[in-house]
């Protein structure tokens, strides 16, 4: 049985913990670091945009900085995420040669995924893994992730949702809540769930890490043995750490290619109403994110997020995007008592027509 | 030639991450192979680095982001960048809709165009690489 570092660091700032994982990323991919499974927390509690997302298009900066949210940039791909002192980073950093894969792929985040589904399970929870790479309860999501590598090393990386205050992530993150009714940001905030949420009370760090460490331990056939930094990652963070607190890492991205825009079409029918709202970049043609809502109920219960979930980051074609849908509700993954794809597809068609006129140069407050 | 579901022409070289070179003039073009598209799903963005960057074989110099993952590109040959795809900038999807056309990603000034030896070339060799990593990563 192989022995890995178990490395546990204190809560630190975003640009601290983006600077360790650059630091313990670079070293184990030159062989110069041991593999690791490690965990971080963040203080103060920050808002970190993907590796090539824009700051100014993913979060309200002003709502950031007047309570004291710090904004950065992760190494990593993805979403923007919220990250509160309460939640709980892991991070796999190991050779390829580990998994004796040179490159990603889905099985490879299944792996990955399942030690924490397990830990989720110690912990009383029966979590399962969404590809490509969420973690969920009941259709909710609790752990996202995403990873990088570098020359012969990966780093894989999730959080875990403790305790959440979604108020706060819907009010710092550019999600399009000033489109939605209370209902539907209620509808919203059940796209995820956190371990107090599912448990009733929030088990303790170290309950939750020793789970996770159990999980990694069983699944890789490892054994963890706590330990710090060595003195090479010691020496790179404090070396790396200027850059990732400066103004050229974190606004790195400028927004000229990612504007986002959002789009809402609204259809009754006999069985409710339904709205959709399609968050685009009109630019590179991409449906960034979809929000389902309406007054129906569906099943099972997490059909319509596993729908979501299956349209975003779509090319923003709208025979692609139908026809998505369709095979959806055709496959049986879905069912809405007196609904069909048909009164799906016609709020996407008022959607898509006020994406038109927008091409044709009509500001979009005046299409909505 | 057509392994499996996955397109490889015989003609151009590759790089063991599954990045594809040929020469074009005093150039090399290089891009994304047709497996390795596949296996990133679909492309949300490519670094694209300036003009004369340095190329050391077998290290980083761009990145690479699909379905949350951020991969690295490393360079085949030693050399400079001497141009960069800048049509990937906007659509990055290009790399899904015609890998070895209109998503070329770099073209690279090598020091030496005697390095191609050292990629993976010639039907065989292809054929028992693709079939080896098929193996590898799609069984299951």
């Amino acid at each position: 049985m192989k022995t890995w570092r178990l490395l546990d660091t204190p809560p630190m700032t975003a640009a601290e913990n983006m600077a360790l994982d650059d630091a313990l990323l670079e070293l184990k991919g030159k062989g110069r670091s041991p593999n690791t499974v490690h965990f971080l927390q963040f203080a103060p509690r920050s808002v970190l945009v993907g590796f090539h997302q824009s700051v100014s298009e993913e979060i309200r900066t002003g709502y950031c900085r007047e309570k004291g949210i710090e904004i950065n940039r992760r190494i990593t791909g993805g979403g923007a995420i919220f990250f509160d002192e309460s939640q709980i980073g892991w991070e796999v950093i190991c050779d390829k040669q580990f998994f004796n894969q040179s490159f990603v792929t889905d099985k490879l985040f299944s792996i990955l995924c399942e030690p924490v589904v397990t830990a989720l399970d110690m912990l009383g929870v029966r979590a399962c893994f969404r590809p490509r790479n969420d973690i969920e309860i009941n259709g909710r999501k609790i752990s996202g992730t995403g990873g990088t590598e570098s020359e012969g090393a990966f780093l894989f990386h999730g959080s875990l949702l403790t305790d959440f205050d979604v108020d706060t992530m819907l009010k710092s993150l550019k999600i399009p809540v000033e489109k939605l009714r209370d209902k539907e940001i209620d509808s919203v905030k059940e796209r995820v769930t956190c371990l107090k949420w599912e448990l009733g009370y929030t088990p303790t760090p170290e309950e939750i890490k020793t789970a996770i460490c159990r999980g990694f331990e069983r699944h890789l056939k490892i054994k963890l043995v706590a330990g710090g930094l060595t003195d090479d990652e010691k020496l790179l963070f404090q070396k790396k750490l200027p850059y990732y607190q400066s103004r050229s890492w974190i606004d790195q991205v400028k927004p000229q290619y990612h504007k986002r825009e959002a789009f809402q079409g609204i259809y009754k029918c006999s069985a409710g109403l339904i709205r959709l709202t399609l968050v685009v970049n009109l630019l590179k043609q991409r449906l960034k994110d979809i929000y389902i809502t309406g007054d129906f109920l569906s099943f099972p219960s997490s059909a319509l997020f596993d729908l979501e979930s299956q349209l975003r980051g779509m090319r923003l074609d709208r025979e692609h995007i139908k026809q998505e849908i369709c095979q959806f509700f055709d496959q049986g993954k879905i069912r809405i008592p007196g609904m069909t794809a048909v009164d799906f597809i016609k709020p996407l068609e008022l959607a898509f027509e006020q994406i038109s006129i927008t091409k044709s140069g009509i500001p979009l407050e005046h299409c909505n | 030639m057509e392994i499996k579901d996955y397109t490889l022409p015989e003609e151009l070289y590759y790089e063991p991450n599954h990045y594809w070179v040929k020469v074009e003039g005093d150039l090399l073009v290089m891009g994304m192979n047709d497996f390795a598209q596949k296996m990133a799903g679909e492309v949300v963005f490519v670094q694209l680095p300036f003009e004369g960057k340095k190329l050391k074989a077998g290290k980083k110099f761009s990145q690479v982001e699909s379905g949350k993952w951020l991969g690295k590109v490393y360079a085949p040959v030693n050399g400079k960048i001497a141009v960069s795809n800048q049509e990937l900038e906007v659509n990055p999807g290009l790399i899904n809709e015609d890998c070895y056309g209109k998503g070329w990603m770099f073209k690279i000034q090598p020091n030496d165009m005697g390095e191609l030896e050292n990629l993976i070339h010639g039907p065989d060799a292809i054929e028992s690489w693709m079939l080896e990593e098929i193996e590898k990563f799609v069984k299951e």
